[in-house]
């Protein structure tokens, strides 16, 4: 490349180096008990997908299944399942989504933690005023953006990936996981 | 570089320095995407197109665009530029490109010059996030000082609209971007002669694919034609030229880069002279493009 001035990729170069920005919100204790306060142990119960198992799931949800390993942990008081917590990610727009869901033994919602954020905009969907349109979801639902779930201006593939994503849960439940 | 010129450039470089960044992106160099920025949303780009190598002699160009974004609502924004040309060639007398013995882009010159000032605005009709196809509309308007191609000063008009297509798959990871495009010019050169018009219909498509946390790898390419209205002259179909190249992308919560590369694949022959199967005399053998955008 010929002649092409240097000086002008100053200006360019400077942009380079950024400050960095605290975007990890939650531990994931912290996000157990922000959801299940109630609870008095969560044990670790991963779970490992066959290939039958993620194909349904996205048969069921209408979206992919990543992951052959989900991590999962049952909720418990004074010994009896109170409720599935479970850490999940999903593409956001530059970088992986990660939140956590609690999902009642019935198959419903309980709370939904964002626990590490990374996009420009879309920052209201840690907000409480969000995540709580997705409290109390089940299958039943419609899962549509500006539906059922609002949408957040500049942030749309956040809202719709983490909306989604707690879709597929829900089906992971029913597929993978037991009633007690 | 005139002072002009260097008030401008000194005036965005501090612009750049001295406020945190944030993001929009454009995924490709050249193809846009249909997403719109948020109301209130602001943001600044920076953009350097070089243009390198005609059928003779040294030609190389720099286009130069600074532009301010702002979000008017959740789908409608508006643009301003301001855009500068540096030139570097030696073409001679015989020129770097046209008929051997009626050469254009005579001479030498190696200058950077402000050139004018866009307009623009975008309308985002249907989201690719919740509509699944992203569908937008794009108008821009340019004023002109200095041609593009050889440097010389004069008045130009430019109008330019787009329909954008965007079209996310696996969660958004793979994007495809489509433009259709036409653009309508008048240049009238410094000093007197008469105005030539020209309309130039375009279609550019391309894809982008993130591999890892922040980076995105594409391609992209467009075919466009232009047809011309000469100085006392009629209505003639010009030109035809087609360019591809890859591109590389990174995107984070503060800022973005791309980068792309692109070559002249084909394109009608600008003499009878010369059969290399490349327009050489409006386009080059390949441009290289880098795209800087923060958001406020």
């Amino acid at each position: 490349m010929r002649d092409f001035a240097p000086l002008l990729i100053i200006p360019a170069a400077a942009l380079v180096v950024g400050p960095a920005h605290a975007t990890e919100y939650l531990s994931i204790e912290q996000a157990q008990k922000a959801i299940f306060p109630e609870a008095d142990s969560f044990i670790a119960a991963p779970v490992l997908l066959s290939k039958e198992q993620r194909e349904a799931i996205e048969d069921r949800a209408g979206v992919k299944q990543r992951w052959e390993k989900q991590d999962v942990w049952r909720a418990e008081k004074n010994g009896e399942l109170i409720g599935w917590f479970i850490v999940d990610n999903v593409v956001g727009k530059h970088e992986f989504i990660t939140y956590a869901v609690g999902l009642l033994p019935e198959g419903k919602v309980k709370g939904v933690e964002v626990m590490v954020f990374k996009e420009t905009y879309g920052d209201e969907i840690r907000e409480a005023s969000w995540r709580k349109t997705l409290e109390g979801k089940t299958l039943a639902d419609p899962f549509k953006l500006d539906k059922d779930v609002p949408n957040i201006s500049g942030a749309t593939l956040s809202c719709r990936n983490v909306m989604n994503g707690v879709k597929r849960l829900l089906v992971l439940q029913q597929v993978a996981l037991p009633t007690r | 570089m005139n002072s002009l010129t260097r008030l401008a450039t000194t005036t965005f470089a501090s612009l750049m320095l001295a406020t945190p960044v944030l993001a929009d992106e454009n995924l490709l160099g050249y193809t846009i995407g249909a997403e719109t920025l948020p109301k209130g949303g602001a943001e600044a780009y920076l953009w350097i197109t070089h243009h390198g190598d005609k059928r003779r002699g040294s030609y190389a160009a720099q286009y130069l665009r600074a532009e301010y974004e702002y979000g008017l609502s959740d789908r409608t924004s508006v643009s301003a530029y301001l855009n500068a040309y540096r030139h570097a060639y030696d073409c001679g007398e015989e020129g770097c490109a046209g008929p051997l013995d009626e050469g254009e882009i005579t001479g030498s010159l190696h200058k950077t010059q402000l050139s004018g000032f866009s307009l623009e605005t975008k309308h985002m009709l249907l989201s690719p996030y919740k509509d699944d196809l992203g569908l937008a509309l794009y108008g821009e308007v340019t004023y002109d000082t200095i041609d593009s191609i050889t440097g010389e000063k004069g008045t130009g008009f430019e109008l330019e609209g787009k329909v954008i297509f965007q079209k996310p798959y696996m969660d958004g990871q793979l994007q495809w971007l489509s433009n259709i495009e036409i653009e309508a010019e008048s240049w009238k050169p410094e000093g007197g002669g008469n105005t030539e018009y020209s309309i130039a219909p375009r279609f550019r498509t391309g894809v982008a694919y993130r591999f890892a946390p922040n980076w995105f790898v594409g391609a992209e390419g467009w075919i466009d034609a232009e047809i011309l209205n000469p100085a006392n002259g009629s209505w003639e179909f010009d030109h035809w030229d087609l360019f591809a190249g890859p591109s590389l992308h990174y995107g984070g919560k503060d800022w973005w880069a791309t980068l792309t590369w692109a070559t002249q694949l084909a394109g009608s022959d600008e003499s009878n002279d010369n059969s290399t199967g490349r327009h050489l005399a409006d386009h080059e053998k390949y441009e290289v493009r880098l795209k800087i955008g923060y958001n406020f």
